[in-house]
C-alpha cells in the first residue's frame, strides 16, 4: 500500500477507498489521444483490472498526443503496446488487451466483464454502440469528445441516469462530423479531457463528489471557459431500447464489415485501383500508377471522374476514413468498392517494396 | 427582448463568433432559432443542441435576459 500512500492520506479515500479502487475493473475503448491519459492515470491509481480495446496500430502522427507510445512502437498494435508500457508503471494490476474493434458481435461479451466503461474513441457510431450496450448491460459510461480546442465530458447511464442518446438523440449523417485527422488537434487537448474522464471514473469508484450525470461539461481551452449544461433522461426512448434488447442499427460500425479488404487477399497484378482519401500533406506520400488521390471531403464531386471498370479500394491511415468512403460509394454509385484494412504505411511497403 | 447567445465548436466557426447579444421579438426557443437562422443563414440545416440558462431544451417560453447556448456534437478523441 506504500505506492498509494498519498491516496490513502486523503480523508475522502483512505484504506477503504484505495481498496475499492484496487478491486474495481474498467474497460477503456480506444487507447489513443483520450485513452492514453485515462489508462496511465487509472493504472497508476491502482485500478485492479483494466481492459484495453484497440484495433489500430501506432503511427508517427500519433506520438504528439498519445503518451503511452514511443518510436519503438511504430506499426505495432496500440492495445499491446499500452500493456507493455503499463507493466513498467504498475505490475500489480491486471491488463487485458483486445486487439480488435468494438462491434455488435463482441460488445456484449467484452463490456459485461467490467464495472465501468470509458469512451476513448473518435468514432460517433461506436459512441452510440457503446451507449446502447451500456444501457442494456447497466454499466456507467464515462464520455469525452473533442473538436479542436474544445471538449465535452459527461457520464451516461450512471445509476440508470440520462444516456448519450438523451443528449444527442439524432445520429449525425456520414461525414457530418469532422475527425481529428481532418481538422487537426493540439496534443494537450485530449490529454486534459482524458484526465477529466479518469477523474470521473475514480469519483464513481470512490462514491465521492458530484458525478457528471445528467450534465455535460463543455471546456474551451483557448478561452479557459467551463460551461455545464443540464439534460434530462428520455425515459420513453431508454425503455424502448431496453425492450428491444439489442443496439440500434444506426450505431453499427462498418469496421470489419463486408466493405473491408486485406492486402493478404490481393495480388500485385490484380485489376484494381487504390484511392487515397487522406489529405494531401499526410505521410507517407505514395506514388504508383495504381494510386489516385481524392481527399474524403472532395469524394462526392471527384469520384465521378474515376473510371469504374476496376476493383476500387480506398485507403487512409487507419481505415476509418476509407471505410466511410467505401460505404458512401457503395450506397451512392451502385458499385462494390472496398476499404483497405492495413492503411497507407503497409500499402506503401506492399506496392513499392 | 434581449438575449445573450453563445456558440460552440463548429457552430461558432460557422457564425464567426462565440457570443453575441440579440434583440428579438421571439418569445419562444423555436422562434428565436428561426430568427438566428435568418441572421446567420449558414445555420440552416445544421444539427445543434440548444440550452436555455444552461438547461438543454428543444422548445419552451423565453424571458428577456435569458442566456441561450447553441452547441454541436463533437466526435474527436
Amino acid at each position: 500500500m506504500i505506492r498509494y500512500k498519498r491516496h490513502i492520506a486523503l480523508n475522502e479515500v483512505g484504506v477503504k477507498g484505495q481498496s475499492k479502487i484496487n478491486n474495481s475493473s474498467v474497460l477503456v475503448v480506444g487507447s489513443g489521444g483520450l485513452g492514453s491519459p485515462i489508462i496511465e492515470y487509472l493504472s497508476r491509481a491502482g485500478v485492479g483490472v483494466i481492459g484495453i480495446i484497440d484495433f489500430d496500430n501506432v503511427e508517427l502522427s500519433n506520438l504528439h498526443r498519445q503518451i503511452l507510445f514511443s518510436e519503438d512502437d511504430l506499426n505495432k498494435n496500440k492495445a499491446i503496446c499500452a500493456q507493455e508500457y503499463i507493466k513498467r508503471i504498475n505490475s500489480s494490476i491486471k491488463i487485458n488487451t483486445y486487439s480488435e474493434a468494438l462491434t455488435i458481435k463482441n460488445g456484449s461479451r467484452l463490456i459485461q466483464q467490467y464495472d465501468i466503461i470509458v469512451d476513448g474513441t473518435d468514432d460517433v457510431k461506436i459512441r452510440y454502440l457503446l451507449n446502447d450496450f451500456c444501457v442494456l448491460l447497466d454499466k456507467p459510461l464515462v464520455y469525452a469528445a473533442l473538436y479542436k480546442f474544445e471538449g465535452q465530458i459527461s457520464v451516461f447511464n450512471y445509476k440508470k441516469g440520462p444516456t448519450y442518446r438523451c443528449l444527442f438523440p439524432v445520429t449525425p449523417k456520414d461525414n457530418e462530423l469532422p475527425n481529428c485527422s481532418q481538422t487537426g488537434i493540439l496534443g494537450v487537448v485530449p490529454g486534459l479531457l482524458g484526465i477529466y474522464q479518469a477523474n470521473e471514473v475514480l469519483k464513481i469508484i470512490l462514491d465521492i463528489g458530484e458525478v457528471l450525470t445528467g450534465k455535460v461539461l463543455n471546456i474551451n481551452l483557448l478561452r479557459n471557459t467551463h460551461t455545464t449544461f443540464r439534460f434530462s433522461k428520455n425515459v420513453m426512448e431508454v425503455d424502448k431500447l431496453i425492450k428491444k434488447g439489442v443496439p440500434y442499427s444506426d450505431s453499427i460500425s462498418f469496421i470489419n464489415s463486408d466493405y473491408t479488404i486485406s492486402l493478404n487477399s490481393l495480388k500485385k497484378n490484380d485489376n484494381c485501383i487504390f484511392i487515397d482519401v487522406r489529405n494531401e500533406d499526410e505521410e507517407p506520400i505514395i506514388k504508383h500508377k495504381k494510386i489516385h488521390h481524392i481527399p474524403l471531403g472532395k469524394l462526392k464531386d471527384e469520384f465521378l471522374n474515376i473510371v469504374k471498370d476496376k476493383k476500387i479500394i480506398f485507403f487512409c491511415s487507419s481505415g476509418k476514413r476509407s471505410i466511410k468512403a467505401a460505404v458512401f460509394t457503395n450506397k451512392n454509385f451502385n458499385i462494390h468498392s472496398f476499404s483497405l484494412k492495413e492503411g497507407a504505411l503497409m500499402l506503401n511497403k506492399w506496392i513499392n517494396g | 427582448m434581449e438575449y445573450t447567445v453563445r456558440y460552440y465548436g463548429q457552430i461558432a466557426e460557422l457564425v464567426d463568433r462565440s457570443e453575441e447579444f440579440i434583440f428579438s421579438e421571439a418569445d419562444t426557443i423555436e422562434k428565436l432559432i428561426m430568427d438566428l437562422i435568418q441572421t446567420h443563414p449558414i445555420l440552416k440545416g445544421k444539427t445543434f443542441q440548444v440550452a436555455q440558462n444552461n438547461q438543454i431544451k428543444r422548445e419552451g417560453a423565453l424571458i428577456s435576459k435569458d442566456v441561450i447556448d447553441l452547441f454541436p456534437q463533437f466526435s474527436g478523441g
